[in-house]
């Protein structure tokens, strides 16, 4: 690194082919540009993925890392931001995969019941307060991250990645390397696991 | 009612619960077909197990994303330090 060039913010980047120039030609204040545009938005989304605020850290600098490694052969078939982005949420999931239980619970037991005529079996359920209300309570919020991180790594995945970052089924598809159609079954399977277990926090209706 | 249960999915416009649970997700989407949007609409009218299921259901999403999206709002902006760490990682490439 040019020590002279260091830390310069100086110098704007109007536009994203001049970053992009500035970067490939290696200039300090062209990565630092960078980092001060997109890094907020990354450290972000690594937040949302591993609620660790010592793994989301790590996670984007492993992330820019790359990246800058990589920034050479951009070919600007994406903007900047959305090749980031990929690189960032595919290193989260790297550290979701590190981090992983050594046994994992069986997503069976968690799927909605039916009885031999396909009706299904299922307490009336009725809610007092809204998601946000109950997000509120400390409790509620935990047992929701424990909830999310109860689930097997696959579905964890795609539901991290259509529920939390809200990216479509062929998106999530490409980012995961599998079909869409497995995308759609692993997310039906998550969200059915995650409701049954976020139950202790709804409440059960009498029945009438 | 028992005779409407075992042939809910034998009769017209109708679908069963198992049949149901599959087309939750398009539903949600807004990706069903406005037929199967009818059949699933009307299903939920007549059986109190799939309403209920459906509300705990679309409430479980609400609250994974409400949850992550607290995690991140409640944190400080992006630290300095961290800028800092990621241009030094530039310097050693």
């Amino acid at each position: 690194m040019d020590s002279g060039d260091a830390l310069q913010t100086t110098e704007a980047y109007e536009t994203e082919a001049e970053l992009l120039a500035g970067l490939k030609d290696r200039k300090p204040s062209a990565y630092e540009a960078l980092v001060r545009q997109e890094g907020p938005k990354l450290l972000k989304t690594a937040r949302r993925v591993l609620r660790s605020e010592e793994d989301a850290r790590d996670s984007v600098q492993e992330a820019f890392g790359r990246a800058f490694q990589a920034v050479e052969n951009f070919e600007g078939r994406s903007k900047l931001s959305t090749w980031l982005y990929r690189i960032t949420l595919n290193q989260c999931l790297m550290r979701l995969r590190t981090r992983g239980r050594q046994s994992e619970r069986s997503i069976d037991d968690l799927m909605p019941q039916f009885d031999e005529i396909n009706c299904r079996i299922e307490p009336l359920w009725q809610f007092d307060h809204t998601a946000d209300e109950l997000l509120e309570r400390k409790d509620v919020a935990q047992l929701v991250h424990a909830a999310i991180d109860d689930l097997p790594e696959t579905h964890r995945k795609v539901l991290l990645l259509r529920d939390i970052e809200e990216l479509s089924t062929e998106e999530a598809a490409e980012v995961l390397e599998i079909s869409p159609g497995a995308v759609k079954v692993r997310l039906h399977r998550a969200r059915a696991a995650l409701k049954k277990l976020l139950e202790p926090t709804y409440r059960q209706r009498e029945m009438s | 009612m028992l005779w409407l249960k075992k042939n809910m999915g034998k009769l017209p416009l109708m679908m069963d619960c198992r049949e149901h649970d599959a087309f939750i997700d398009d539903y949600l989407d807004d990706a069903l077909p406005f037929k199967d949007r009818v059949k699933f609409e009307l299903h939920i009218k007549m059986c109190p197990a799939c309403r209920a299921y459906l509300g705990a259901y679309r409430r479980a999403r609400e609250m994974a994303k409400g949850a992550a999206e607290d995690f991140a709002v409640e944190r400080p902006p992006m630290p300095e330090g961290l800028i800092e760490a990621i241009l030094k990682t530039k310097g050693a490439i």
